[in-house]
């Protein structure tokens, strides 16, 4: 499957590269169905991330009372530590049923996307990033 | 006029720190507000079963993760 990187706003009063007028990412949409009613998220692919990491207000939406997951604390690049609380969701990736665990966070509350790491996503899809093509491929690992 | 899904810099810079609906086809800002459930009440309101949410931050900057 192939996936186009979205193009996002950049400040450019905050760039060292005054011509990089916008940010172009890996970020694919997810979509889930909910009792509520399904929608879709936006979600980075990251290789640098551990684990999969979406918004605690995203697990409320889908019914799960966050909390009482398995904590984890983890850190991103400013060293500060943040929590997280795993359960083991399902949704789709074009039109493709997904589950893994996922750590739902109040401490990214602050950022845009959710984060598709390593154990949860890499582990169980081949990536291939073309940044040139602004595309990212996804090809589903068979386990035999 | 083709709209282009996948550029969404001029559709969100005007957002700051909300949640936002979006049109699953067109990509347009169907609703703003706190919180996914705000947003997603407002969009079904209005018609779209299925919006796809993100969210603005205060500063759109540069990440590193």
């Amino acid at each position: 499957m192939d996936f186009k990187y979205r193009k996002f706003p950049n400040d450019p009063k905050n760039t060292p590269f005054p011509n990089h007028k916008n940010a172009l990412r890996p970020v694919i949409q997810i979509d889930f169905d909910s009792p509520n009613g399904g929608f879709g998220y936006f979600a980075l692919i990251d290789s640098g991330a551990d684990y999969c990491i979406f918004h605690a207000s995203i697990g409320e939406q889908l019914g799960l009372d966050i909390k009482t997951g398995q904590k984890l604390i983890f850190y991103g690049i400013s060293g500060e530590p943040q929590e997280a609380f795993f359960h083991n969701i399902s949704f789709k990736i074009g039109g493709n049923i997904h589950k893994c665990g996922v750590g739902f966070s109040y401490d990214m509350e602050k950022l845009a996307y959710g984060i598709l790491g390593q154990y949860g996503f890499f582990d169980k899809w081949r990536i291939r990033f073309e940044y040139d093509k602004e595309n990212v491929e996804l090809k589903e690992i068979i386990k035999r | 006029m083709k709209v282009n899904a996948y550029d969404l810099s001029k559709t969100l810079k005007k957002y700051s720190n909300e949640w936002i609906a979006l049109d699953p086809n067109k990509m347009k800002v169907i609703s703003v507000g706190k919180l996914p459930k705000n947003v997603l009440e407002e969009s079904r309101k209005k018609g779209i079963l299925h919006p796809v949410i993100t969210r603005a931050p205060k500063d759109y900057g540069a990440y590193i993760l």
